[in-house]
């Protein structure tokens, strides 16, 4: 699969940035299932899915991908702090969701996103405070 | 009759905090869940807290075996968004120094398999030949566990005993062909334990994105240093061990196979080692900006991402390591194996909970 192809899979705006380490290309409202499933098709692998906080409380998560050896980063931003799961078509995703469920809070629609890396009693979001705990501790 | 088996957080095979809870039915294990964060530190929180060379001493301590990999996939995604190239010796004495550390790795898990397995003797062996790599790493860095050779931009020592490495890296050459290669494939005791034990099948190796020794012991092709070479991979000639079975036994096999093919790697090194620059720079700031960089550890491929406001703080790293994408399968591979087994099968993805946790 080439980047033409995937912007008409994907029905996707923006332009795609070449740089030496993959191509980057944020995509505002991305489909990200469809991204999932269409990447998946042409034997992609999820690498891991990056997220940074944004403006306006939301998270730009980057999904890093190897497409035959070369690394492709899609971006998009949540909404309201929620994004669509794609674990269930990409078993990869399942601990990285969870994770960043547990340090930046995000939502992913679909799914349950029990804690990983922190406890069972800690708020989720440990990033977006700096690492500070509620007050209860970690138990 | 069922029952369920709750191990940890202390790992039975490995010294790592890590829970398993295991539901059986009589010896068969039928379901498997496991928690991790045990040992979590925040350390990419951390990292945004810190200047750019901090940040590779903080990084050389997310675990305590495949160090360099991290300050190595740190510094390369660092000179990536400064757009630097390390000199040409650099290159080559980071390549030494990180097949040395998956010798290392290697050498070490093979030790604690055969200790699993019961077989004390390959496991006297394998500690043995741990200590010459580790003299080996001494030689060359003054540390026997982090070594702190990355810089950014090149290394921190020269590779001034080329003769040295040489003659330990043969010393192990010999050993890991005539003793433990001869061992891990043809022992039948070693076979009735890990033949067709722990399977992870080649689907279910793609779907859940499994990397390195783990992947390849499933079928599935992929090493970073040939397919997306970095540093001097490309001028080195070397294959890529791959097995089919998906069991503990090809698993062992894999490593085996690729500590050969790493003492062929350094031999090589060193024979093309260039004279010249190898200093790494003093950087304070980071150009504004975002990049990534990825290696092939010992575990499989390690991948950073590094953003930069342009202050000499990142406003962001995100560590992505093997063993976190290669852990969830031991579920999988746990499904209907014996319970005798389950200690064997989960050592055998040589998990890393300090590197998962971070």
């Amino acid at each position: 699969m080439n980047l033409q192809e995937l912007r008409q899979a994907l029905r996707a705006d923006g332009t795609p940035i070449e740089k030496i380490d993959g191509i980057w290309w944020h995509i505002p409202g991305l489909d990200v299932r469809l991204m999932a499933q269409t990447l998946l098709q042409s034997e992609a692998r999820l690498i891991t899915i990056t997220a940074r906080p944004a403006d306006a409380g939301e998270c730009r998560l980057i999904y890093h991908w190897d497409c035959q050896g070369e690394m492709w980063h899609l971006s998009t931003l949540t909404q309201g702090g929620k994004i669509d799961s794609i674990a269930a078509i990409c078993p990869a995703a399942d601990w990285i969701e969870c994770e960043i469920h547990d340090l930046y809070a995000v939502v992913f629609s679909g799914r349950e996103t029990p804690p990983l890396v922190l406890r069972a009693d800690d708020p989720s979001g440990l990033f977006l405070s700096n690492g500070k705990l509620s007050q209860e501790g970690k138990k | 009759m069922s029952y369920t088996i709750p191990i940890g957080p202390y790992h039975p095979a490995l010294e790592e905090p890590y829970k398993l809870e295991l539901e059986c039915e009589g010896e068969r294990v039928r379901a498997a869940h496991l928690q991790i964060g045990f040992n979590f530190r925040a350390i990419e929180l951390i990292a945004q807290q810190r200047n750019v060379t901090q940040n590779i001493a903080l990084f050389e301590r997310i675990c305590g075996i495949c160090s360099n990999v991290h300050t190595l996939t740190y510094c390369l995604a660092v000179e990536n968004l400064l757009g630097i190239e390390p000199p040409l010796r650099a290159q080559y004495i980071r390549v030494i120094v990180a097949e040395l550390e998956r010798l290392h790795s290697h050498i070490l898990w093979a030790g604690a398999a055969a200790h699993i397995l019961g077989f004390q003797t390959l496991f006297m062996t394998c500690f043995r030949l741990r200590e010459i790599v580790m003299d080996l790493l001494e030689s060359i860095s003054g540390n026997r566990v982090n070594y702190a050779m990355n810089a950014i931009g090149g290394v921190n020592r020269d590779l001034t005993d080329p003769q040295t490495v040489r003659e330990g890296v043969r010393q192990i050459r010999q050993a890991v062909e005539e003793q433990l290669l001869a061992v891990f494939t043809a022992d039948p005791t070693v076979r009735a334990r890990c033949a067709g034990v722990g399977i992870l099948t080649k689907a279910e190796a793609i779907a859940w994105g499994v990397v390195g020794p783990t992947a390849r012991a499933s079928g599935v092709a992929q090493d970073i240093r040939q397919a997306h070479p970095y540093l001097v991979y490309d001028r080195l000639e070397f294959s890529v061990p791959v097995q089919e079975s998906g069991d503990v036994l090809a698993r062992i096999v894999v490593r085996a196979l690729e500590m050969v093919e790493s003492c062929q790697m350094i031999e090589q090194a060193l024979d093309q080692l260039p004279p010249g620059e190898w200093k790494g720079q003093l950087f304070v700031e980071l150009p504004p900006g975002e990049a990534v960089a990825r290696i092939e550890g010992p575990r499989g491929e390690v991948f950073y991402y590094l953003a930069s406001d342009g202050s000499e703080k990142p406003v962001r790293v995100k560590v992505r390591t093997p063993s976190f994408v290669n852990m969830p399968t031991v579920r999988l591979m746990l499904k209907d194996a014996t319970l005798a087994d389950a200690p064997l099968i989960q050592a055998s993805i040589d998990p890393c909970y300090s590197c998962t946790d971070r």
